[in-house]
Parts: structure tokens; C-alpha cells; sequence
């Protein structure tokens, strides 16, 4: 079943200009020119009940857009799309009582009180029975494992902490799609493995479509199957995580450990040191020239390997190539 | 952040640091002037819409023109305490410039002490106090130019001119900045008390209220029930508002020189004060860690 | 869906309650600090009529109620809906999308989100102003209640439009701001001293008129015609600002405001 769909999203913002320096700024208060821009231009997509989707592009995309016009919050200037059987920029209120939000950089939290408080008025604007409420919070405190947090002033707990029961402030209501914005932005690693975690118990666990945006590949990688990428105001690519991984990952890093000093004599199409320090040497192979296997077996015929590691590029190295792929093609 | 330089001191300052030797007074002058060319052309480039902000004064003086109008009909005469209806309007012109043309320092003290940019401040070759006088001077300049201004067009427009003196122009500037200076002080000294309380900008509020009503603003001292006139005149709020105000539409020589003599005595005792509690604030955070 | 209503704004002032418990000091010193802020007012105004006893028709004691009223009105309107105050900015740095992404209206959330103890201290200076400077009677006290009451209505209607317009013009910061300075300097001088066409647009587009006068005059002497012009008043800024709102709330949707927000 289909949650989100999306034809033929457009939406073309209409920019005032402000010159610079004083008296021309005066000027432009009274008259301002406007500039038009198309931040999305003819964008589809559907998305599943359950799914766990990416979407991503660089700044600029129609990403924020994009997710405005599917909460409701903008309408668009053309196109159509339903979520959970509304039009969003109709029927926004009552969207709003069946999905979540959870933005990385904008606090839905009251700083100056404890968690619990803005819980509190968080089941009063969604209108929650409150024996049920009570109910789900304290699923909610032992599943985010948030325990004293709970009452202690939001100003006083760390980013990750405070990132955690932004999440779980955004599931009192259960809703049935997420909308995650940065959720990891400005955190650890520990942290972020933490959160990423958690978004994934509540896709998993609670069947919480989660449609994320994010710049952080990691969030992509660890939280989602699918991932759609957006550039320029439309989709340039619709796939799985994996399939991504395995189309564009035309290079692969070998790390070998060697039973002799490295002495160079690998001399393959396609295949390049990235390092080499006594022993250990770091290779990336260009698998589209030389099949992986080929080198490898090139490497055992001169050398005595002690280990060995076949590692993918980050995820980032794949995005960057997208995109720069993408733009040279428009 | 050492600790050597958050004692504040010039001289462990200058003993963290390997070798800066002290400057002469004209290439301190000329940092310092830099400071203040900067800030007044930073604002400069914000003309237009400082412009608009100003209209509200166009309402201010409208509502004073009305009621000094009503009352002078009513009480029949062209002379209350002195004052003729223009320059009664004049005379609220000045008061409204002074006190628009400060800029809010006492929120940057603040601000800078509880933020702990004040640690960041001290690690710079210059002094801390002066700077913000530097820059308080700067932006108080163009928020005068704007508030004298429109407040002047309005007040010409509603009432007409009045007798100026334009040869007492240098004076009067002398004057202003003086009483620029004496505002600093009283501002910064209050903004400076963020080294002990957290809430300055409640009793900031309430002094600049006090300031307001017994330096004149919008009564002149001369209309006040003499026991609270006998007040005004041992407090600097007098020499702060009313005492330049008044020589702005009345000017006479020997009233400048004993208004700029009291101004001086009084800048002299805050300048102290806010030096002094510099001091004291600043070795309060080496003792507590900030 | 009343009572969820009531709950939901119950919560946002318990919690706005809390919040500013918080910090305890600061709350008093704030409180106390707009009381004597509207004390030096009221100094002024002592000393002017102590030199001046009667300006067309209006004594102290006119001027002393017209405080009353207008702090505790003002007190109440941009205590309780301060962010009536900072629309223009959450429209132009496109901060109403947090209030247009939960399930409640956006006028009526956005209204009860925020409190400001600052000028809760006006409200309850004015009542304190009423209480020790003016003689009372039940009736009056009555008359003071319910026509302060009405004021405040006029004030948020106007808040409500003043702030609103910012959908239309993009910016409008200033706009509002200088409206609202207007309406509390009009709003805060005795009625007498302004005349003629003036004083019809002191009924309208700034309503200063709605807001303190007809309240000093109502408690001078209690009139049902001008008491219900009043209420008519209150009922059509509240219900303009209502249309004005949701008009440019419908704007706001279309994302044609500024840049800033894509």
C-alpha cells in the first residue's frame, strides 16, 4: 500500500531582490523585484507502507521543499500527491495528527524544562487519551531508554540525548510516516550510532514508514533500504541502498598485509597504490577495467599475503560521484 | 584562554605575549577612532531602514506638539516657565535625540560577560572598555543624525523654527559628545554588574526609567515641584539630558562652561566606577573560572 | 473538541508557567521592573497635572484610570499572546511551519505559545494603579472589568492584523512595529488633546480611541450605547484580524514570501 505518492510535484518560488547599500534598500522596500525560481521541477515518487527511505541532494535540491509540499505546510504550483489517502496542502490538520517530525537543527523541546513537560503538552495538541498516553511514554522512555532524562531540564542534557527524546517526543502520537530532517546533525559518532538505531527499532519494530533527508551517508547507509536522490529539483536516481552500492561501486580498496616489504611491480590497468609503508599496502581497484579476483590473484603470484581486506568506498565518495555525473550530464 | 590574560592587567598582558611593546598615545588614538569609523559605517549601510525605524518619532513629537499645543492655549500664555511653545517642541526634540542615539551596551557587556566572549575580548591589544566606548561613539552618531533629523522635520513642520545659535555649534557638539560619554558610563557601569547578577536588563530598565524622569526627558526640570527639583540637581542625570537639551534651544556662553564643568566632574566619578568595577569583575572570573 | 481545546491551551500555559519559574529572580525582577516602569509614567503625569490641573477637560484622575486600564489591557494581550508580537518574523524566517505541522490552528497555537512575564507585570500594575488611586464602587469596578476587557479584544484584533500583514509584504517588521508604537502612544496620552480627522482615524486604523478612552469615558460616566459601540468594536477587529489572517495564511501556503524559506 502505498503511503505517499507524488505526479509531477512542481513548485516555482517567487524571490524579492535586495540590492545593497541604504538608499536602495529604501527604494526596494517600496518597490521590490522579484525573481522567479523553480526550486522543484516535475518531481514523482511513491513511497510503501513501511519503507525507509533516503532523500537526499545537495543544497538547493528541492529537498525542504519537497517535504513542505508532502506535510502541507506549502502548497505546490503544480502536481499532485496523496499522503495516507490526503492532499497534504488540503487536509493538513488532519495529516498532522497521523505523522511525525523531527528536525535536527529546530528543537521541538522546551529548553528551560524537563522532557516530560513538553511530552505533556506534546499529548495535549495531538489530543491523546491520556491513560494511553501515559502508557506510550513509558514504552517510549524504555525503549529510548530515557529514564531520568526525562526530568531533567532539556538545556542540561547533551545533543544526543536531546536528540533522543526529540525522537520519541515525535512517536507519543504513533504516527505512521516520519519525517526526519538531519537527525543526526552535530553529534558524535557514538551518538549517531545510537540515534540511527533508534529510527531503525521504530521502522522495524513499530512499521514506521521513515522518509529521511540527511548529508551524513551514514544515516543513509545504516537507517535506510531505499534512497532517492534529487538535484536540481527532480529525481535522478530511485533505488535500493544496495543496488546503489553495487552499481556505483565500480571501486573497491584492498588492504593487504604483507609477508615481505612492498616493492611496487603491480602493474594493472586500473589499479593504483593509495599507500604503501613497509609491509602494508592500500590499493584501489577500478573493478569495470580489472575484475577483482585478477588482482588479487596477480598480488598472491608475487607476494606472501598475511591478511587481507576488500573494503567499499564511503558512501560519500558515491554520492559525490552522482552528483557530479548528474550535473555534467544537465 | 590563559590565565595570565584573563587577570586583565596591562602588564601580565603584556608579560604572556613576546613582544609587543606599548604603542605611542596618537597610534592608540588612531585604533580606537578606526573603531568607531567602522561601526558608524556599518550602520551607515542600514540608512534606509533605520529611516523607517525613525518614524515612530514622527508619532512621538506629533502626540508632545498636541498636548503642549492644548496646554498652553489652556493655560493662556506664550511663556511657561520660560519656555515658548517652540521651543518647549525644540527642547523635546533634544531630549528624544539624546536618548535615541544610544546604542545598547549594556546588552553587549552583558551578553559578552555571561557568553564568555569577554575571555576572547581580553586576549586583543586593546582595551576592553574603550572599545565599546570606540563603537558606542561610531553607531550613536548615525542613530543621532537619524533621530535629530526626523525628530527636527517634524518639530519644524508642526511648529516652525526657533532662535539657534549657529555659532555655538562647535560647543553644542563638544557638548554632545561629552554627554554621549556620560551616558557610556552610566550604561556600561550597569551592564557591567553581569559579572554578579544575571538579570541586568531588569535593572538596567529600571535605572534608565529613573534617568529619564529626573534628567527631564519629558518634562523640563523647571516645571518639576521644587523638592524634586532640589533632587535633579545633585544627581548626573541633570548634566545627562536636561542641562544639554536646555542649551540647545537657550544657549549662553557661561552656562556651557558650568555645564560642561559638571559633565566633567560627573564623567570623571563613572568613568571610576565602571573602571573599578571592570576590575573587580574580571578577577572575579580568574577566581571563579568564569 | 472545546474541552480538548481548553486542555491543549491549559498545557501551554502550564508549561509557559513552569518555564518561567525556572528562573524565579529573573521573573521578579522583570515584573517589578515593568511596574516601575509604568509607576515613572505615572510620575510624570503627577507632575504635569500638579503644574497643569485640568487639560481640556481631563484631570489625573482621567489620566490615572486611563493607565489602569491600558496596563492592565496591554499587560494582558501581550503577556499572554506575546507571540502575537514576533509574527512577522516567524512569517518571514518561515518559522510558522512548526505551528502548521501539528493539528491544531495555527492562529489559535501560535496565540497561546508564549508567555511574557515582562508585561504580565502591567497587568498587574494597572488593577494596583486602579485599586490605591482612584475611589471605587462596585458598579465601576464592574464597568472597569468589562470595558478593559473589550479594550484588550480591539488591542489583539489590531496585533493580530498589524502582524498579519507581513504575509502580504514579505518584511513588515517595521511596519508592525511602528503601528503598534503608534496605537501605545495615542493610546497613551488624554483624549482631549487631539482633535477633528484625527480623531477618526484614532477610531480606526490606529484604534487608541477603542482602546483607552472609551474606557475613562465609560467609567466617568456609564453609557449602553457607547458601552455596545465597544463590544461592536472588539467583535470586528477580532473578527477581521480572524479573515486577515487566514488570508495570508493561504499566501503563506503558496510560499511566495521569501526566499529564506525553501
Amino acid at each position: 500500500m502505498a503511503v505517499i505518492t507524488a505526479t509531477n510535484l512542481r513548485k516555482v518560488f517567487r524571490v524579492a531582490r535586495k540590492p545593497e547599500g541604504g538608499w536602495a534598500r529604501l527604494a526596494a522596500t517600496f518597490r521590490p523585484r522579484y525573481v522567479e525560481q523553480e526550486a522543484v521541477r516535475g518531481l514523482s515518487l511513491t513511497v510503501e507502507k513501511g519503507e525507509s527511505l533516503a532523500f537526499i541532494g545537495p543544497n538547493g535540491a528541492g529537498k525542504s521543499t519537497t517535504i513542505k509540499m508532502l506535510t502541507g505546510i506549502l502548497h505546490p504550483t503544480s502536481g499532485e500527491a496523496r499522503v495516507l489517502g490526503y492532499v497534504p496542502w488540503l487536509q493538513r490538520q488532519e495529516l498532522a495528527f497521523r505523522i511525525g517530525s523531527v528536525f535536527g537543527q529546530k528543537s521541538q523541546l522546551w529548553l528551560h524544562l524537563p522532557p516530560v513537560d513538553t511530552f505533556n503538552l506534546l499529548a495535549r495538541i495531538y489530543e491523546l487519551d491520556w491513560s494511553d498516553y501515559l502508557r506510550r511514554r513509558a514504552e517510549l522512555v524504555e525503549l529510548f531508554e530515557l529514564g531520568d532524562l526525562m526530568y531533567t531540564p532539556v538545556r542540561k542534557l547533551s545533543l544526543g540525548q536531546r536528540m533522543r527524546c526529540e525522537i520519541a517526543a515525535s512517536l507519543l502520537h504513533r504516527p505512521e510516516i516520519l519525517f526526519l530532517d538531519e537527525p543526526t546533525i552535530g553529534l558524535d559518532p557514538v551518538a549517531k550510532g545510537a540515534i540511527r538505531e533508534l529510527i531503525r527499532r521504530a521502522n522495524r519494530e513499530e512499521g514506521v514508514t521513515v522518509f529521511l533527508t540527511s548529508h551524513d551517508a551514514g544515516d543513509i547507509e545504516q537507517v535506510c533500504r531505499r534512497v532517492i536522490i534529487v538535484s536540481q529539483g527532480q529525481v535522478v536516481l530511485d533505488d535500493t541502498v544496495n543496488a546503489l552500492r553495487r552499481d556505483y561501486l565500480t571501486t573497491k580498496e584492498i588492504d593487504l598485509k604483507l609477508g615481505v616489504p612492498f616493492a611496487g611491480g603491480i602493474d594493472l590497468p586500473g589499479v593504483s597504490v593509495i599507500k604503501a609503508r613497509g609491509y602494508g599496502v592500500k590499493l584501489s581497484v577500478d573493478t569495470g577495467i580489472t575484475p577483482i579476483d585478477r588482482v588479487i590473484s596477480h598480488i598472491l603470484r608475487q607476494y606472501p599475503v598475511q591478511d587481507i581486506t576488500i573494503q567499499n568506498p564511503p558512501m560519500e565518495a558515491i554520492i559525490a560521484a552522482i552528483y557530479r555525473g548528474k550535473a555534467v550530464n544537465q | 584562554m590563559s590565565r595570565l590574560s584573563l587577570l586583565g592587567s596591562p602588564s601580565s598582558r603584556m608579560a604572556s605575549r613576546p613582544a609587543p611593546r606599548r604603542t605611542s598615545l596618537g597610534r592608540q588614538a588612531v585604533k580606537y577612532l578606526e573603531v568607531a569609523r567602522i561601526t558608524l559605517r556599518s550602520r551607515w549601510a542600514y540608512l534606509g531602514e533605520q529611516l523607517l525605524a525613525r518614524v515612530y518619532l514622527v508619532i512621538i513629537m506629533f502626540v508632545f506638539v498636541q498636548l503642549w499645543r492644548t496646554t498652553y492655549a489652556a493655560e493662556g500664555s506664550v511663556r511657561l516657565s520660560g519656555f515658548t511653545l517652540p521651543e518647549m517642541i525644540w527642547y523635546l526634540v533634544a531630549t528624544e535625540a539624546i536618548i535615541l542615539s544610544l546604542p545598547r551596551v549594556h546588552a553587549a557587556l552583558q551578553q559578552e560577560v555571561q557568553g564568555g566572549d569577554l575571555a576572547i575580548r581580553l586576549n586583543k591589544p586593546y582595551s576592553y572598555l574603550l572599545f565599546h566606548y570606540a563603537a558606542f561613539v561610531g553607531e550613536g552618531l548615525v542613530l543621532l543624525a537619524t533621530a535629530l533629523g526626523m525628530g527636527g522635520l517634524t518639530a519644524y513642520l508642526l511648529v516652525g523654527g526657533f532662535d539657534f545659535r549657529w555659532e555655538a555649534l562647535p560647543v553644542l557638539a563638544l557638548i554632545y559628545l561629552v554627554t554621549q560619554a556620560l551616558h557610556f558610563t552610566y550604561h556600561a557601569a550597569i551592564g557591567l554588574l553581569a559579572f554578579w547578577t544575571e538579570d541586568v536588563m531588569g535593572i538596567f530598565f529600571f535605572l534608565d526609567r529613573v534617568k529619564w524622569i529626573l534628567g527631564g526627558m519629558l518634562l523640563p526640570l523647571d516645571l518639576f515641584p521644587p523638592a524634586l527639583r532640589q533632587l535633579a540637581e545633585v544627581l548626573p542625570f541633570r548634566e545627562m539630558i536636561y542641562g544639554p537639551a536646555l542649551l540647545f534651544v537657550r544657549f549662553s556662553w557661561p552656562a556651557a562652561a558650568d555645564l560642561l564643568l559638571r559633565q566633567g566632574l560627573w564623567l570623571l566619578a563613572l568613568a571610576l566606577v565602571c573602571v573599578a568595577l571592570y576590575r573587580l569583575g574580571v578577577r572575579r572570573v580568574d577566581i571563579n573560572g568564569g | 473538541m472545546g474541552g480538548k481545546y481548553l486542555a491543549f491551551i491549559f498545557a501551554y500555559l502550564r508549561a509557559n508557567i513552569a518555564a518561567a519559574l525556572e528562573y524565579r529572580a529573573t521573573l521578579v525582577t522583570q515584573v517589578l521592573g515593568m511596574i516601575l516602569n509604568d509607576i515613572l509614567w505615572v510620575v510624570f503625569w503627577v507632575l504635569f497635572f500638579t503644574r497643569f490641573p485640568v487639560v481640556k477637560g481631563w484631570t489625573l484622575e482621567d489620566v490615572l484610570i486611563l493607565w489602569s486600564s491600558f496596563a492592565f489591557s496591554a499587560g494582558l494581550v501581550y503577556g499572554l499572546f506575546f507571540s502575537v508580537r514576533l509574527l512577522p518574523r516567524l512569517v518571514v524566517e518561515g518559522q510558522l511551519d512548526y505551528y502548521l505541522a501539528l493539528p491544531k490552528d495555527v492562529l489559535v497555537h501560535l496565540l497561546v505559545s508564549r508567555i511574557r512575564p515582562f508585561n504580565l507585570g502591567d497587568a498587574l500594575f494597572g488593577p494596583l494603579l486602579l485599586v490605591t488611586t482612584v475611589d471605587l464602587t462596585g458598579s465601576r469596578v464592574a464597568i472597569f472589568l468589562a470595558t478593559t476587557l473589550l479594550s484588550a479584544a480591539v488591542l489583539l484584533g489590531f496585533e493580530i492584523i498589524g502582524g498579519s500583514l507581513a504575509f502580504f509584504l514579505g518584511s513588515g517588521d517595521a511596519l508592525h512595529e511602528q503601528l503598534g508604537n503608534a496605537l501605545l502612544h495615542f493610546a497613551s496620552y488624554p483624549a482631549g488633546i487631539f482633535d477633528g480627522s484625527l480623531k477618526f482615524l484614532l477610531f480606526t486604523v490606529i484604534p487608541a480611541g477603542f482602546v483607552t478612552w472609551l474606557p475613562v469615558e465609560l467609567m466617568r460616566s456609564f453609557r449602553w450605547d457607547l458601552f455596545l459601540g465597544l463590544a461592536a468594536a472588539a467583535a470586528a477587529f477580532l473578527g477581521a484580524a480572524v479573515l486577515v489572517f487566514r488570508a495570508g495564511l493561504r499566501r503563506y501556503e503558496s510560499g511566495n514570501l521569501l526566499a529564506m524559506r525553501s
